[in-house]
């Protein structure tokens, strides 16, 4: 396991309730794991933690096979954290955003003109990045995370801000850094994202995972097998569900198919937003 | 290490540079040497440019220092320095030895225009380093008081007189014995005694030798400050 958190527990200096309360959670190399909550979940504080930003943490946490607590400076020469918000030098180029940041590392880095062009952010602009729109300003972020070859990469919304040409390269360029043998930890309140990238998800609620599964599983564990038919009689289109677990609904259904003109028909799977709700009995947004 | 304070330092010195910095400083020289070559009559310049040498590299590197940390914390650009191989006290070095460098620049600027270029500039810069660099340290301790750069200001002048007191004993107003004990009072008496051409080799490396203990003293104290103060979470985004 790249990451392993035990019991993880962690108040903020003169709180009265602690952000996290026995957190559990393990993430595989080449693993995409999605960290989904709502506001205030404690998503931030967990990657503010495994970053390294916040320190004092009560529990266990381990990455590349190593106390957090005991790593120095080749930990930060490991990972890469792509943050929410554009925090850039507003009067610096995005070449001189990227080349001056790189120079921090000792390790192997890629240009920064090869993933300023790989995010398509032009590395001729000479404009200063206060200059650019908020989803070049995150591109730029995005590139910045990724000039030392992060082979732990800490993603928070990353395609916030991003028109959805640009999103669906994003998502892309994640799945192949993944493919490459990079480890993501995503953060997100994008379920489409959560559930097109990531190969598992994580629930936090109050501080606490509430369940943690592949899309898939989780989509599959609360699904309730019911498909809907669409169908013509005369001009009128009705539409009807039938539950394939009763076997009276079942036959009404395979009678349907043999009597009627069937316009569509879907299968009822919930939403990622829809196993969130039912897991959690929140909203993820707001 | 030396190559991650490097870097921190050029990109210290390119985000001043862009946030006009030098030219503020630059202004400031202007001013101060105009008005002691073409207002002032001529003696009275040499004896109280020690007053602005001790401003320059002072007052303007505590404030430099403190406009850019507001700057980083404003962008929040601070938080990706932190979590990049980069340690707060590098990024601190870097910070105090940018704004150093202006205050020092801007010194010896003043000082060679006013009382000419000899000797005296090597010990001169030396002190003057010595002095912007503890003086930077005075003003990023004040700006972990401070959430933003008017209230700094507002709240960092009785710090600032008391910074300055060793003036007085520059000037014979006051009894050296008074404000020796001040960290400033190594910086400023040597900077006076540089001006009045009656420094010596072994008392100015004495000076610098005082002033650069009372900083790694507040240096190791600010670091830790700094290091707690980013623990908690309060400092990045």
């Amino acid at each position: 396991m790249i990451v392993s958190v035990r019991e993880l527990a962690y108040r903020y200096p003169g709180a009265t309730e602690s952000v996290l309360r026995d957190l559990d959670f393990e993430i595989a190399e080449g693993e995409v794991f999605g960290f989904l909550g709502p506001n205030g979940s404690g998503k931030s504080t967990t990657q503010k933690l495994l970053t390294r930003i916040l320190r004092g943490h009560q529990g266990r946490i381990s990455v590349f096979g190593q106390d957090l607590e005991t790593q120095g400076v080749a930990y930060h020469e490991r990972i890469g954290v792509c943050f929410e918000i554009p925090n850039l030098y507003e009067k610096l180029t995005a070449r001189e955003n990227l080349d001056f940041y790189r120079r921090f590392y000792a390790g192997p880095c890629d240009p920064p003109e090869a993933l300023l062009a790989e995010l398509d952010l032009p590395e001729a602009d000479r404009r200063p990045v206060g200059h650019y729109s908020k989803g070049m300003k995150m591109r730029v972020v995005l590139a910045r995370s990724l000039v030392n070859r992060p082979k732990l990469w800490f993603l928070d919304e990353p395609t916030s801000g991003q028109d959805p040409e640009h999103a669906v390269r994003i998502r892309d360029l994640v799945r192949a850094r993944a493919d490459a043998g990079s480890t993501v930890f995503l953060t997100t309140h994008d379920m489409h994202l959560a559930d097109t990238l990531c190969d598992r998800v994580g629930f936090l609620v109050d501080g606490r995972i509430a369940s943690v599964g592949s899309p898939r599983e989780l989509k599959l564990a609360h699904a309730r097998r019911t498909v809907r038919v669409e169908l013509r009689r005369g001009e009128n289109l009705e539409s009807q569900s039938f539950e394939l677990d009763e076997p009276a609904s079942k036959a009404a259904f395979l009678e349907l198919l043999r009597s009627e003109r069937v316009e569509t028909i879907h299968t009822q799977e919930p939403s990622l937003e829809d196993v969130f709700l039912e897991v959690t009995g929140r909203r993820l947004l707001g | 290490m030396i190559r991650r304070v490097l870097a921190a330092t050029r990109l210290v010195l390119l985000v001043q540079a862009r946030g006009y910095f030098p030219h503020t400083f630059a202004l400031f020289v202007g001013m101060v040497v105009g008005v002691l070559l073409f207002v002032v009559p001529e003696g009275i310049a040499q004896l109280i440019l020690p007053v602005f040498l001790v401003t320059e590299p002072g007052m303007l590197g505590l404030m430099a220092v403190a406009a850019h940390r507001y700057l980083e914390l404003g962008s929040a650009s601070v938080s990706a320095l932190h979590v990049s191989p980069l340690r707060s006290g590098e990024y601190l070095v870097a910070l105090l030895s940018a704004s150093a460098l202006l205050g020092t620049a801007a010194g010896v600027v003043t000082f060679a225009a006013v009382a000419g270029v000899d000797g005296r500039l090597v010990g001169l810069t030396l002190v003057l380093f010595a002095f912007a660099f503890l003086s930077g340290l005075l003003g990023f301790a004040l700006s972990l008081r401070y959430p933003d750069f008017p209230r700094f200001l507002l709240g960092s002048i009785p710090a600032m007189v008391v910074w300055q007191l060793p003036l007085l004993a520059a000037f014979d107003l006051a009894p050296a014995a008074v404000v020796v004990w001040l960290p400033s009072a190594a910086g400023i008496l040597a900077l006076a005694e540089l001006c009045r051409g009656d420094l010596s080799l072994p008392a100015t490396a004495g000076w610098v030798l005082a002033g650069g203990a009372w900083a790694g003293a507040a240096f190791v104290l600010v670091q830790r400050l700094y290091a707690r103060r980013l623990r908690s979470g309060w400092e990045l985004a």
